[in-house]
């Protein structure tokens, strides 16, 4: 049993995400829920099917929810799920992120919550000459 | 403790998908295992072997050299073990 995870984002961000981190780890089997949320949306229809996925994807570990951008749309709505016991909410959703969710998939959900932050903040530097 | 030296030789490099392999290859061992690489006027980079977000910030290319360091029980195991995948070019064409 592991965490569960679902990825709330703009459009396909999170789906497209995904596939590259499945496709160069290797690891198809990993069950992850993904949501896109569209321009025209109804925020509270996709909160309802937040809801349900999270019932889906916890297996007893939690659910982290990984959303793409603080203050839009898919943010907004992660942030209501976080009223959910055992559901976690990281922003700022981006590839180092997702890689190293999936390389520490096993670990507590609080841990992973970390695990996120981390990656995602480590992904991001400037280029010198080296 | 064990240390070895073998330069990377597939073409791509320790890209992405060949980090892949080395850190699950690395992770199904006891032992701690880092890699090293040394960068321009004398600086060194350490990372930790079985993190994937580490390993690929060697950004390693093809033709570079790199220091396999592992400690614990298993440690000859697994430095035959990833020598042999970076020998056989992380099983990439070339």
């Amino acid at each position: 049993m592991s965490v569960g995870l679902l990825l709330i984002t703009h459009k396909n961000l999170g789906k497209v995400m995904l596939e590259t981190v499945k496709v160069v780890t290797e690891d198809q089997k990993k069950v992850v829920g993904i949501i896109e949320v569209d321009w025209e949306c109804d925020p509270e229809k996709i909160f309802d099917q937040a809801k349900i996925k999270i019932q889906e994807l916890d297996s007893g570990q939690g659910v982290l929810v990984l959303t793409d951008l603080y203050g839009a749309t898919p943010c907004n709505i992660s942030n209501r799920l976080f009223a959910i016991p055992n559901v976690r909410v990281v922003t700022g959703l981006n590839l180092p992120m997702l890689f190293k969710v999936f390389n520490y998939s096993d670990q507590k959900l609080e841990q992973l919550v970390e695990k996120a932050l981390d990656g995602g903040r480590a992904g991001v530097m400037a280029i010198t000459k080296s | 403790m064990i240390e070895s030296e073998i330069k990377i030789i597939n073409k791509l490099g320790l890209h992405a998908r060949a980090a892949a392999k080395l850190v699950k290859l690395a992770s199904s061992f006891d032992c701690e295992i880092m890699i090293r690489r040394e960068m321009e006027n004398d600086n060194q980079k350490t990372v930790n072997g079985k993190s994937i977000m580490g390993v690929m910030m060697l950004a390693a290319s093809k033709g570079t050299d790199i220091f396999l360091i592992a400690d614990g029980d298993d440690e000859q195991l697994a430095i035959e073990q990833l020598e042999f995948l970076i020998k056989a070019r992380f099983e990439e064409d070339e």
